[in-house]
């Protein structure tokens, strides 16, 4: 398996004293090529459990494993390394930054691996087609649609060879034509390129893009992978 | 693209608060540069006049005004010629050469003109009393100072800046200062006549930027013969030894010559040293409250801005920057503003400096160019210290609390 998430608790302490648990005691296996499909209520933990994934919080207890990397205790540079590496993140707000082009967002990204300013725009280019947005690479966030920003957000994604997508509702602020448009690149990108994708999503149609489902229930799993690997004829399940 | 360029773009960005931004330390350096190269140029004023001066003791009559060192011996009343013969004959240690002069207005072609007389070196020395008192063969190099080399150290290269000495000028020719060969239209090998007499213009001294430049040097009889004063002087200019002036030279060259004034360069000259010191301090203060309200405006300027770019920071974040690299970034920006505000303060600086300066103290100014590396590195010092809390700061921004607020 890719990842290995071990007991994982995260607690956030509010302002005012107020404890939440935003996971409490996940375990779970995520494979390598698994399409993981993540469902639950707003404020059951779904985003927590994306970042801490993807290397952006570390949890109050527990241990993730990243193959061998222990996500849970490494230090930021590691952390950071791993990120850049190894996860693409895919965000409902698209997180594009407002005062660069299309073209310049990717190539951010590209940086942290190619310092040669050529060869990041060769590459940005080549994403930005195969997103289908050549024609707008010079158009700033602000000029483009819901819809293009996330096409924009997804080659982003890819700048640096990725072997993880994680996406947090990437079709929640688009049209339903638009979100299918989206979900069949994800598709694309874990048939055709093997990789691995944790997606999170409310749209009811979306769960039929993956190959596996759980559903978070405040901070825990009601229904493991394990117990159900999701398929169209498969109910999803409600444990507890 | 790089963090070079990401911060290049962000700054373009967000223009108008680029300019509020780098406002503060921008004219807080220029008001530091300003200050500055008024004040060098008014400290090489003095070391132009101290050099110019050639001697170091002015012996000039009770009633002599002695506001402008150069302007003291003009239209001064007068003493007798003996008094030199006095000091001579003294023998006092540390007295290295002297030279008796009279100065006085004259009408030429209708124009004021300072017309002094001296005594050419060659006559000096011939002088059978003053030659066995064996001082005049000294010169201030050989004699006086602690050393050749310590002395050359502390000579102007520029010999534009040394008073030549005339060593020979006879009685029916002058020198003439640039200015007033101008004014008078004559040049060497021209004649001026001056009273009844004609002279012969032998040359036109080199510029010195003083009222030398203005004035007729000749023989100091045919000055005495026209203006009718005959053994009479209006100052001798004695080149002292400075150890000896501290051990109380003047006090002695009083007993000699009581019914004089004696005074040294640095009486006279104090009044614009005492300015430049006021200037330092000025400057100084300054810098002080530059420092300070710099740094604030910066770290104020950097936190805002850190504060509206709250949600790149989450994404750069997101991407694979580290804590470092955004630590990094808003320091890089921070140095982009600190160059700005440097070389923009250098500019403005010196351009009101050079403005102020000529207009206000008649100064003649040039742009200092050791200041804009000291405006760079003042400007980082401020924009570095301000920025480094707001950007520890944002190194700290973490993606997931950013997006809980979308
Ligand atoms: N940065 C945070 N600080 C404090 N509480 C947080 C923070 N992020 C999330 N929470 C809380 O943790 C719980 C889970 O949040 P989240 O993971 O965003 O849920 P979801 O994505 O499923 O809506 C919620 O109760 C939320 O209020
Ligand atoms: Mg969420």
């Amino acid at each position: 398996m890719l990842f290995r998430l071990q007991n994982v608790r995260k607690e956030y302490i509010h302002q005012r004293g107020a404890r939440v648990m935003a996971l409490d005691n996940i375990t779970l296996d995520i494979e390598q090529g698994e399409f993981l499909v993540v469902t639950g209520p707003s404020g059951s933990g779904k985003s927590t459990l994306l970042f801490t994934i993807g290397g952006l919080l570390r949890p109050s207890s527990g241990t993730i494993h990243f193959g061998t990397l222990g996500l849970h205790d490494a230090d930021d540079a590691r952390l950071s390394d791993f990120r850049r590496t190894h996860i693409g993140y895919v965000m409902q707000n698209f997180f594009l930054v407002p005062y660069l082009t299309a073209e310049e967002n990717v190539m951010v990204a590209c940086a942290l691996s190619e310092p040669e300013v050529k060869l990041q725009r060769e590459k940005s280019v080549a994403l930005l087609d195969r997103v289908g947005l050549l024609d707008r690479r010079h158009h700033h966030p602000r000029e483009l649609s819901a819809g293009q920003q996330q096409r924009v957000a997804i080659a982003r994604a890819l700048a640096n060879d990725p072997s993880v997508i994680l996406a947090d509702e990437p079709t929640g602020n688009l049209d339903p034509s638009l979100a299918n448009d989206i979900l069949t690149q994800l598709r694309v990108l874990n048939d055709t390129d093997g990789l691995t994708i944790v997606m999170v999503t409310h749209s009811p149609t979306a769960n039929t893009f993956g190959t596996s489902h759980i559903r978070l229930h405040d901070g825990a799993i009601s229904l493991t992978p394990d117990a159900v690997r999701w398929t169209e004829d498969l109910p999803v399940r409600e444990v507890g | 693209m790089n963090l070079w360029n990401l911060v290049w773009t962000e700054m373009w960005h967000r223009k108008a608060r680029l300019v509020s931004g780098i406002m503060t330390i921008t004219l807080g350096i220029a008001v530091i540069v300003g200050i500055r190269t008024v004040s060098s140029a008014s400290e090489e004023a003095v070391a132009i006049k101290l050099d110019n001066l050639g001697a170091n003791i002015m012996v000039l009559p009770l009633g002599a005004s002695t506001d402008d060192y150069y302007a003291a011996d003009i239209d001064a009343p007068t003493f007798p010629q003996e008094y030199v013969d006095r000091i001579v004959q003294s023998a006092l240690p540390g007295v290295d050469n002297l030279s008796p002069k009279l100065s006085r207005r004259v009408q030429i072609d209708g124009k004021n003109i300072v017309l002094t007389g001296i005594l050419p070196a060659s006559e000096i020395t011939a002088k059978p009393l003053w030659q066995a008192s064996g001082l005049m063969g000294n010169t201030l190099d050989a004699s006086c100072a602690p050393s050749n080399e310590a002395n050359q150290s502390l000579g102007y290269a520029d010999e534009r800046l040394q008073r030549k000495v005339i060593d020979t000028l006879r009685e029916d020719e002058c020198y003439i200062g640039p200015l007033a060969a101008a004014s008078l239209h004559v040049r060497p090998g021209g004649f001026v006549s001056i009273g009844d007499e004609q002279f012969k213009v032998t040359k036109v001294l080199p510029e010195t930027g003083t009222v030398d430049d203005g004035r007729i040097f000749a023989h100091i009889n045919s000055v005495q013969r026209i203006s009718g004063l005959d053994g009479q002087l209006s100052a001798i200019e004695i080149m002292g030894c400075c150890n000896a002036i501290s051990d109380g030279l003047l006090g002695k060259l009083r007993n000699i010559l009581p019914d004089t004034r004696i005074t040294t360069i640095g009486q006279i000259v104090s009044t614009q040293i005492e300015t430049n010191r006021l200037m330092d301090n000025i400057s100084f203060a300054f810098l002080i409250i530059i420092l300070i309200v710099g740094g604030i405006s910066i770290g104020n300027y950097t936190w805002a801005n850190v504060n509206e770019r709250k949600r790149e920071i989450g994404i750069l974040r997101m991407l694979g920057f580290s804590h470092k690299r955004i630590y990094a970034m808003i320091l890089l920006k921070a140095i982009v503003f600190a160059g700005m505000g440097g070389i923009g303060g250098y500019a403005i600086g010196t351009a009101a400096g050079m403005m102020l300066g000529t207009s206000l103290a008649g100064l003649d100014i040039s742009p200092v160019l050791i200041l804009l590396p000291m405006s760079l590195l003042l400007a980082s010092t401020i924009s570095l210290a301000g920025a480094a809390l707001p950007a520890r700061l944002a190194s700290r921004i973490e993606p997931y609390t950013i997006m809980q607020e979308d």
